[in-house]
């Protein structure tokens, strides 16, 4: 007897690990042993997706969104409105549905403790979630963005949130002008977005670190950045540019006038790679606001600011044709190149100084830079100066080499003609 | 004819001298003791114990590359490769921020160098530091 | 005709025996006729090796021979050193030029029949000293540690490592490890400074002898001259100043070469990138790198590139052993056979590395 109760004692302990996992085998093939039989798309095609979904690695079944019984081999009863099936959610009741879970910290923690469970407290504060509680089906609720069936973290490279692919789906609606017909804001975004730096960086430089729409737009509080709110936006990367800013007298009169920090000069999806031609002349942002009449200082200083960083710009490229002739030539550029890059640093530090609007330490900048790249011009000249050293190096040698082949040849010769003649 | 011969015996002694002496430049300029003496550093000496403030970072150059030192508020070293992980900036410490910062996309990298907020994608590379006596050096790791 | 009458040389003469010495080279004689040019090849290539020894001891004065600096001594060399830049260009283009000449000379005494009896080892010895060269020319090309020769010499051990039977222990001899790695640089560095020049000289040394003890070698349809149809040009002083005259002319080749077309340095070796578009070996393997591309995957079973190797290794045996299939006495109709093959081997190098650099 005694022999008896270890092994009783181990077979109850195995049956008892192994119950709950025979469970949730036996959950998920009541709903997908059905649905993937049948032949209509879009009845089937959800087993399949479902397979990869976030919910599903985490071994959460269909039941959670759609209720129903899973256990029961009778169609009828398995989705019978007693065991609350409610089939395809009205896009109206998604939000509640995620937010059963998501928005309970105490079920989220036993699953995924470093999501946040703000999502839906965030959306109900979007222009997304204030329209769909008011009823409107056609805006983006959860399934819109992360997707019904095929859920998957926001880092996931295949997410339809994941960076890379976030646009994409931001655009599935916004660039589409039928479907936005009846809410009066453009559907250009995507195409500004596209050809902007930022779009540039992110969808052909493939620059995680670029911002996608939700960088800005922030993603289930979704709403346009506020006046008040752009440069802080900004300020998120563009750190010095807003402190800059923030602490010149434009920040005043921009506020008072009701115009966005930022978006006033550079637009807001269509952000272009700063040239000084948004400074001066035809281009010119200031004079938006400034005339030559009224504020001719705004103007002067735009100007000087323009030709400061044009003339750093200027040698850099005067100094970098002189290290591409030297690498042509075969020279050895590598330390020469440095102290330009370093010039060039300076460059960007003198377009973000221009948000001082203080041309006095915008030139303090450039004048840096300018004396990088004369360094760097004198290395170059020594560089190119080394090639002509090389050359006529070069022909010194050969013409030494040459008359001493010549000559040796003569002497064979002569060697030659001497024993001829003996 | 003797004169002819002797001429070209000149002329060919000479130009052997000059062909010799055309090799043989390049190599004896070769062989002169470099001033910049490595190829390639693998640990270099930034300085000693006292040009680091407690609390301050400090770029060095390490071979053609920036480096920066910390010397923390607690007076331990470290140091990294100063090229921020984004887009190639040189990234410097800043007390207030008790941080790594790139002022470029205000990308963050806190004290050991792991990426915290901002653009950058990776932390930064590290050195290892050594101290001799009161001279600090940095090294390449592994 | 020689001056035995200076003080210097009666004292030397005293202790070495100059008299037989300078007896041997005034009656040392090569022939004139009308492919005489190419009794100059060998030593050009022999002058080139000294070049190579001699840029190689600077170079080893600045390089170093490990992975994490071997690129950036090189650039040090390139950037830092007063003519650094011009031992290095001068070390390869001297290199290419080196084996250029040792192919040209082989061709020459192939087609002059120049290996037969009884020069038969020298032929063997040269053919070594073939070898020797193209592991040269291999070893030395991975040593700047940048990214084309590192995925050059991924590929080319790789090619070794499809030979049946021995080519997996020897792939992993030659790199040290599994992949191309520190190790296999080591090795590489090794290989290139110590052994072969060790081997090369030992080598060198014989085939040299062999010529000296034998004299040089005559066209076969000499024999049947009488002696006064026969031209020779002494050796000593005649054809060696006029081999002066040609190394002084190579030397400035080599000159110009390294000064007008200097080699690239590229980026440096990453293991973790993916290969560069376009990697090609050396242009003297280009011929079996591309023979091995136009080779169907699987012939009759065998692996092509197996096949490939296997008909190069037969091949290159057939060719080393000429002196045994082609005697003095064959007949003038396999004669002539064994120097159409030679023709078609020559062809087929030629069209093939031509192919090698234009197809893409």
């Amino acid at each position: 007897m005694k022999i008896l109760f270890p092994i009783i004692l181990y077979l109850v302990v195995s049956l008892l690990l192994l119950a709950p996992c025979a469970l949730c085998q036996d959950e998920v093939s009541g709903c997908v042993n059905c649905h993937s039989e049948l032949d209509d798309g879009d009845i089937e095609a959800p087993t399949e997706l479902f397979k990869n979904d976030i919910h599903n690695q985490a071994a959460l079944g269909c039941v959670g969104c759609h209720g129903g019984d899973p256990t029961s081999d009778d169609e009828d009863l398995a989705m019978s409105e007693a065991t609350g099936f409610i089939g395809v959610p009205d896009p109206t009741d998604i939000p509640k549905i995620c937010s059963k879970c998501h928005s309970d910290p105490v079920f989220m923690k036993s699953f995924d403790p470093g999501l946040a469970i703000d999502q839906y407290a965030k959306y109900m504060t979007s222009i997304h979630g204030i329209r769909n509680s008011a009823g409107d089906t056609k805006v983006a609720q959860c399934a819109s963005c992360h997707r019904a069936h095929d859920i998957r973290k926001a880092n996931d490279p295949k997410s339809s949130t994941y960076a890379f692919n976030l646009p994409g789906t931001c655009a599935a609606c916004h660039a589409n002008n039928v479907y936005m017909a009846g809410y009066d804001i453009a559907t250009d975004q995507h195409t500004d977005y596209e050809r902007s730096v930022h779009g540039i960086a992110l969808l052909e430089k493939r620059d995680i670190g670029a911002p996608a729409c939700n960088d800005c737009h922030g993603n289930h509080g979704a709403v346009p950045p506020e006046v008040g709110s752009i440069d802080k936006v900004c300020g998120l990367c563009h750190a010095n540019n807003m402190t800059n800013f923030d602490q010149s007298t434009h920040n005043e009169y921009f506020d008072a006038l009701e115009m966005p920090a930022c978006e006033t000069c550079h637009s807001n999806h269509y952000v272009d790679s700063p040239s000084t031609d948004i400074l001066d002349g035809e281009t010119s942002v200031c004079a938006q606001c400034h005339n030559s009449d009224e504020s001719p200082e705004g103007l002067e200083a735009a100007d000087g600011m323009r030709k400061s960083i044009d003339s750093l710009n200027t040698s850099l490229t005067v100094v970098k044709e002189k290290l591409d002739e030297s690498d042509r030539k075969g020279l050895f550029v590598t330390n020469a190149l440095f102290t330009w890059q370093e010039a060039r640093q300076k460059e960007f530090a003198a377009k973000t100084a221009v948000h001082t609007f203080d041309l006095g330490k915008v030139t303090g900048v450039t004048a840096e830079g300018l004396e990088l790249a004369s360094q760097a011009d004198v290395a170059a000249d020594d560089l190119l100066a080394g090639y002509v050293f090389r050359r006529a190096g070069l022909a010194v040698s050969v013409f030494f080499l040459g008359l001493l082949a010549l000559l040796l040849w003569l002497k064979a010769r002569q060697i030659d003609a001497r024993q001829q003649s003996l | 004819m003797i004169d002819r011969r002797s001429f070209l015996d000149w002329l060919l002694g000479g130009t052997v001298f000059a062909g010799l002496a055309a090799i043989l430049y390049p190599a004896a300029r070769y062989l002169e003791p470099q001033e910049i003496p490595e190829a390639a550093i693998s640990s270099l000496k930034v300085g000693t114990i006292e040009d680091f403030p407690l609390d301050s970072g400090t770029i060095f150059k390490f071979g053609r590359k920036p480096g920066l030192l910390i010397h923390d508020a607690d007076g331990k070293f470290r140091a990294f490769h100063a090229t921020c992980t984004h887009l190639s900036c040189v990234v410097q410490y800043r007390k207030d921020m008790g941080a790594i910062y790139c002022a470029c996309h205000n990308g963050r990298f806190d004290i050991n160098g792991k990426n915290i907020s901002g653009p950058p994608p990776r932390p930064l590379e590290e050195f290892d530091v050594h101290l001799k006596g009161n001279e600090v050096y940095v090294s390449l790791r592994g | 005709m020689t001056r035995t009458d200076s003080k210097l040389y009666d004292q030397l003469n005293v202790r070495f025996k100059l008299d037989a010495l300078v007896a041997f080279l005034s009656s040392k004689k090569v022939p004139r006729h009308s492919h005489s040019i190419f009794y100059y090849t060998g030593g050009v290539a022999m002058f080139l090796f000294v070049v190579q020894v001699c840029s190689g001891i600077l170079l080893l004065m600045y390089y170093k021979g490990s992975a994490d600096s071997a690129f950036e001594s090189v650039r040090y060399i390139m950037s830092e050193v007063p003519f650094g830049w011009l031992i290095r260009d001068i070390h390869s283009w001297s290199a290419n030029l080196m084996i250029l000449f040792v192919f040209i000379h082989m061709f020459a005494v192939f087609f002059t029949k120049a290996y037969r009896f009884p020069r038969e080892l020298t032929w063997f010895s040269g053919i070594l000293l073939l070898f020797l060269s193209l592991g040269f020319g291999f070893s030395g090309y991975l040593l700047p540690w940048n990214e084309l020769a590192f995925f050059a010499t991924k590929v080319g051990t790789d090619i070794v490592g499809a030979v049946p039977l021995i080519g997996e222990p020897l792939l992993e001899f030659l790199r040290g490890s599994e992949d191309v790695t520190a190790t296999t640089l080591s090795r590489f560095f090794g290989i290139h400074v110590a052994i072969l020049p060790g081997l090369f000289v030992l080598i060198l040394s014989m085939h040299l002898l062999f010529v000296q003890r034998q004299g040089m070698s005559e066209p076969p349809r000499w024999k049947d001259l009488p002696e006064s149809e026969k031209s020779y040009t002494p050796f000593f002083p005649d054809f060696l100043l006029r081999d002066f005259a040609l190394w002084s002319a190579v030397l400035a080749v080599v000159a110009v070469l390294a000064v007008l077309s200097p080699w690239e340095l590229g980026l440096k070796a990453d293991p973790f990138t993916s290969a560069p578009a376009g990697i090609k070996p050396e242009w003297y393997f280009m011929f079996m790198f591309q023979t091995l591309k136009y080779i169907p995957a699987h012939v009759m079973s065998i692996e092509g590139e197996i096949l490939g190797i296997l008909m190069f290794g037969l091949g290159g045996l057939l060719w080393a052993l000429v002196p045994v299939f082609d005697r003095d006495g064959s007949r003038k109709r396999w004669s002539r056979f064994v120097r159409l093959v030679g023709l078609i081997v020559v062809l087929y190098i030629i069209a093939l590395t031509i192919l090698g650099y234009t197809s893409t």
